[in-house]
């Protein structure tokens, strides 16, 4: 059946064309905005530029290069960043003076002494 | 013995390299390529040689020597068919990334150098059966990228070179908690084919797994740990882009396949519905951001966390076919990607920009490379005939035999990604190499030379050969994705 169809749609498209008379214009006019529907390719290019670059392009694709750019790279950067701000903030303890490392020392040593004597009593 | 020369291979050329001069070092680095290539087909064919005589062994021309007996780490290696197929892969993109490295000025030596040290690293990992030589070779294929972009890149590359490194390094560290996880847990071993016999209890899969899964995720660029690739892809030399997307991402997909899902597969089935979601997500996100980049490099970085997706798709669907159709696209994307790279550096080198806008037309007076442009784009699309299609396919076969409302929705969206992928490859190309001529600087450019032809040739014949005939990649890599699924099944949680 859609064979046939097809068939008879391209015979009389043949017909029509070859005509010579003003009948196929006239058939046309009388369809009137058919005719025009389908002399545009039933607006099918239209209908794919509209989804792609309308819906699609500015709808999803813009969105998720946005978001990835900035959100999830942003992420990426702030976690650099992040551990750049800690270095620089934990970066005084290296200060080279014996006198701190040595109080750094004693600290450590009376610390472990207190868990200790809290394990101990506990 | 093989394997050990598959290894002294590149070794012995990076040694002749390191005492050559810039002029030799590019006829030295050809030849250690060239050899490294024949030496992968030997050692497929007396693979294949081995097989029909009926030895069934999972891994072939196995060897094993103490390398640090204290900790029970040995030299251990051999190979199975996934690991002949990214041997192939890594020998014919190294080959080709050489060929399109013909006319590095900077520092020649030094580039080939580096770029044969990457690829022993990468044969070392593909033929590791010790968690800790893996991981050593993990390490080996990591660190001369970041001199590779931070040294021969353009645009932001000391950023790129950075955030590469550090995200990689990232991933590496979390491989290496995995890794130590299961050592303890398993009477102390790192040797794959002792972890695959020994049932590591489900409450210590369940903690490791993403640690491992995630650390090798990071290579194959995971959401949302991709971030790496669009910068650190684009601001790459042409033969190091080509090696990243073409080898560096497969080290991730092989190591999540290998030793994640392989060894711990009770916690691969309980995890499995998140590898899913996340590796749509990749497919999805991925395809959509591509079609808005206007740089060709951005446009074949992010198309990569899109095809990268699928590999995941096809390990986190877990069933036979699906994990065949996973080795199968990572095998087809290196080619494809590395084609891609290839072309986008052949055409930067004449125009001297990657901004699609400002190209076109090219067609006319570069025929050759226009045209491998667009084999790249129509194997990325997945057009029957060409590597992608098959891939792809296999996955999506795969991805509709796991039962469950979930998946298939996830496999449906994976197909539906086709039709964007199809939109954003078709106006790169067209507008890049078909229309009139917007530069009229353009009009005195030449087409590819023999290198870039040969280059090019090398890795059309892979996408070729996969296309119209898949059933030799099928039949080789076939067994070891079923006994990776046997292991599923062994341990099954999910029926």
């Amino acid at each position: 059946m859609p064979v046939a169809l097809s068939l008879g749609g391209i015979v009389i498209a043949f017909v029509f064309y070859k005509s010579t008379t003003a009948y196929p214009d006239r058939i046309a006019n009388r369809l009137g905005s058919f005719t025009h529907t389908v002399k545009n390719k039933f607006y099918i290019d239209e209908i794919y530029l509209f989804v792609t670059k309308k819906i699609v392009f500015n709808l999803v694709g813009r969105p998720a290069a946005w978001i990835d750019r900035n959100i999830v790279d942003g992420m990426m950067n702030t976690f650099g960043a992040a551990a750049q701000v800690f270095s620089f903030s934990i970066s005084g303890i290296q200060s080279g003076r014996v006198q701190n490392y040595a109080a750094y020392f004693l600290t450590g040593i009376i610390g472990l002494a207190l868990l200790f004597i809290y394990v101990w009593i506990h | 013995m093989m394997l050990t020369i598959l290894i002294l291979l590149p070794l012995l050329t990076a040694l002749i390299l390191a005492m050559s001069n810039a002029k030799a070092s590019r006829t030295v680095a050809l030849a250690g390529s060239g050899i490294q290539l024949l030496f992968s087909l030997l050692l497929l064919q007396n693979y294949l040689t081995e097989r029909a005589a009926g030895n069934t062994a999972l891994f072939l021309f196995e060897s094993s020597s103490a390398w640090f007996p204290a900790l029970n780490i040995n030299f251990h290696i051999g190979v199975d068919g996934i690991s002949i197929a990214m041997i192939l892969l890594t020998a014919s993109v190294v080959f080709a990334g050489v060929l399109v490295s013909w006319k590095i000025e900077k520092m020649t030596k030094e580039f080939f150098l580096l770029l044969i040290i990457l690829s022993a690293g990468a044969y070392g990992f593909f033929i590791s059966l010790d968690l800790f030589l893996l991981f050593f070779f993990l390490e080996v294929a990591v660190i001369p990228k970041y001199l590779l972009i931070g040294i021969w890149g353009s645009g932001k590359k000391e950023y790129s070179a950075n955030k590469l490194a550090l995200m990689l390094m990232g991933g590496s560290a979390l491989v290496l908690v995995g890794m130590i996880g299961m050592y303890y847990n398993s009477g102390n071993s790192f040797d794959l084919v002792h972890l695959s016999t020994f049932h590591i209890p489900f409450y210590i899969q369940k903690i490791f797994f993403p640690f491992l899964f995630i650390g090798f995720g990071v290579f194959t660029a995971i959401f949302p740990f991709h971030t790496w690739v669009p910068d650190g892809h684009s601001s790459a030399p042409t033969a190091a882009s080509m090696f990243l997307a073409g080898i560096s991402m497969k080290l991730g997909g092989y190591g999540c396949l290998r030793v994640a899902t392989y060894l711990m597969p009770e916690a691969a089935q309980y995890y499995s519905g998140y590898i899913v979601l996340v590796a749509a997500i990749a497919i999805i996100y991925g395809a959509f951001a591509t079609m808005m980049q206007t740089d060709l490099k951005y446009i074949n970085a992010y198309s990569s966390v899109s095809h990268c997706g699928f590999v995941l798709l096809g390990i986190g669907m877990l069933t036979k076919t699906a994990i065949t159709g996973a080795v199968l696209q990572m095998v087809s994307h290196g080619l494809m990607t590395a084609l891609f790279f290839a072309a986008i550096g052949m055409l930067y080198e004449r125009t001297h920009t990657r901004a699609v806008k400002e190209l076109g037309g090219l067609m006319k007076m570069m025929p050759f490379i226009s045209t491998v442009f667009f084999i790249a784009g129509l194997c990325s699309l997945g057009l029957p005939g060409f590597s992608g299609f098959v891939a792809e396919m296999t996955i999506f076969v795969g991805s509709w035999q796991r039962s469950g409302m979930f998946y298939h929705i996830a496999t449906i969206l994976a197909c539906m990604s086709i039709v964007v992928t199809a939109v954003y490859i078709l106006r790169a190309t067209g507008q890049s190499v078909m229309g009139p001529v917007n530069n009229p600087k353009f009009l005195t450019l030449t087409d590819a030379h023999w290198n870039e032809k040969l280059a090019a040739g090398v890795l059309i014949v892979g996408i070729v050969a996969i296309g119209v005939m898949p059933f030799w990649l099928n039949d080789l890599v076939s067994p070891g994705a079923e006994a990776i699924y046997n292991q599923l099944s062994r341990f099954a949680l999910l029926k």
